[in-house]
């Protein structure tokens, strides 16, 4: 009896330490500056996250692994024009197979992520329910958090964030990509296309 | 001992099941008094204003859905339900502020003085509640807010964009009943930011400048 009490206990604290050791890292353009092109006076650091050790650094998991392909974007409006990125319309596009990958809303991002969370309860049951609830929703959070908004940028502002786009994992590595952004110039009423070529070797 | 085991197994199902059924929290924004107190900038001359309907964002789903609640025993998503869709409460909280700030909200584009667009991209409150951790509701507002003057030049635009986090000892074993008080104070705080943005003040300052201006002039020529 004495015996199950104690390991009662020890479930219960190690379950919770899991709950204590997740670690949201915050935004730096320093770890995903990998290419920079300057366009109509956006200056633009862009770099897909593919990289495991980095990813699970930065998100605390592999997004490969849900079939998504991050690409994390940061632009500095040095054009004297105030701007908006517009998500909405954004696309990736395989360049040699011509497939086009739509971004998808951080929501549903956020709902690809969760849906293998059934798993732990299924496994440890309420415990493990509620711990792994817990990491769940933290890392909700932080990607929430680190998620591209579709934003006006004022000459001499700056809007930084993953964009996510569904990617079946096989599809991720050795390919060209050309990430096209829909930006609405607000001075004169006019909207662009830029396209960004990048690798995932 | 087999009935035993039959009577366990099924206080287990039922137990899952109840924890996935939602249910459905009605959030009320028809009352207006939780909104800014004392906006801090007033027009010293009333201006003309036409408020255009804000748009919703691709990643906004149903409108009238505005957060997610964790209630019963054991925490059940429910959804957090508006009669009035997002879109039309924003609206009604800038409407109302501009109005107290000095603004004459007027139908027509042609009579404006200024006319404003914006799209919403988030208009959420989420409940936190693990069963480990203290609970706690989160609440973001994110729009985009575009000021046109009466020749379709952009007079100040910006990404309002504010998150709210609930307070309290109360609310650390059940935070449900914060959820909505928690999206009205990032509201608030929303429209706090666009009415006390300094590019937006000195936008209206240089107005008022430029009106008087012409008054001068125009009492010169005279």
């Amino acid at each position: 009896m004495k015996g199950s009490i104690i390991k009662v206990l020890l479930i219960a604290c190690l379950s919770m330490a899991g709950c204590a050791t997740y670690g949201h890292r915050t935004f730096t353009t320093d770890i995903f500056n990998k290419y920079h092109v300057v366009k109509n006076g956006l200056s633009m650091r862009f770099e897909p996250v593919i990289d495991k050790e980095k990813s699970t650094w930065y998100l605390n998991l592999s997004p490969a692994k849900y079939d998504l392909l991050p690409v994390f974007l940061s632009i500095e409006n040095e054009s004297g024009h105030i701007k908006r990125i517009n998500i909405d319309g954004v696309y990736l596009m395989a360049k040699l197979e011509q497939i086009k990958y739509a971004s998808l809303p951080i929501e549903t991002a956020v709902k690809t992520i969760q849906s293998s969370g059934w798993i732990p309860s299924l496994l440890f049951g309420a415990v493990g329910s509620f711990a792994a609830g817990s990491v769940e929703e933290s890392k909700d959070e932080d990607i929430y958090h680190k998620a591209f908004r579709p934003r006006i940028i004022e000459p001499g502002g700056r809007g930084q964030g993953l964009l996510f786009f569904k990617v079946p994992k096989d599809d991720i590595l050795n390919k060209e990509f050309a990430l096209c952004l829909i930006i609405d110039n607000l001075d004169n009423n006019s909207t662009e296309e830029e396209w960004l070529s990048f690798e995932t070797r | 001992m087999k009935r035993s085991f039959v009577a366990a197994i099924t206080l287990f199902l039922l137990i899952n099941i109840g924890g996935c059924q939602g249910g459905q929290i009605r959030g009320d924004f028809s009352d207006k008094n939780w909104l800014h107190d004392g906006l801090g900038y007033y027009l010293k001359e009333p201006l003309n204003m036409k408020l255009n309907k804000f748009s919703l964002g691709a990643g906004v789903g149903d409108p009238h859905i505005i957060g997610e609640a964790k209630t019963g025993m054991f925490n059940s998503k429910s959804v957090v339900v508006s009669d009035i869709p997002m879109q039309d409460i924003v609206y009604n909280a800038l409407k109302d502020a501009f109005s107290k700030m000095g603004f004459v909200i007027v139908d027509e584009r042609n009579s404006a003085d200024l006319i404003t667009t914006g799209q919403i991209s988030q208009f959420w409150s989420r409940e936190f509640a693990n069963g480990w951790t203290p609970e706690y509701a989160k609440a973001a507002v994110r729009y985009d807010l575009v000021i046109r003057d009466n020749n379709d030049k952009v007079f100040w635009a910006k990404s309002v964009d504010v998150e709210e986090k609930s307070t309290g000892i109360g609310v650390i074993f059940d935070a449900t009943s914060s959820v909505i008080p928690t999206l009205k104070k990032a509201l608030s705080q929303s429209i706090f930011q666009v009415v006390n943005d300094a590019n937006f003040q000195a936008a209206l300052n240089k107005i008022r400048k430029n009106a008087q201006a012409l008054e001068s002039d125009a009492a010169y020529s005279r």
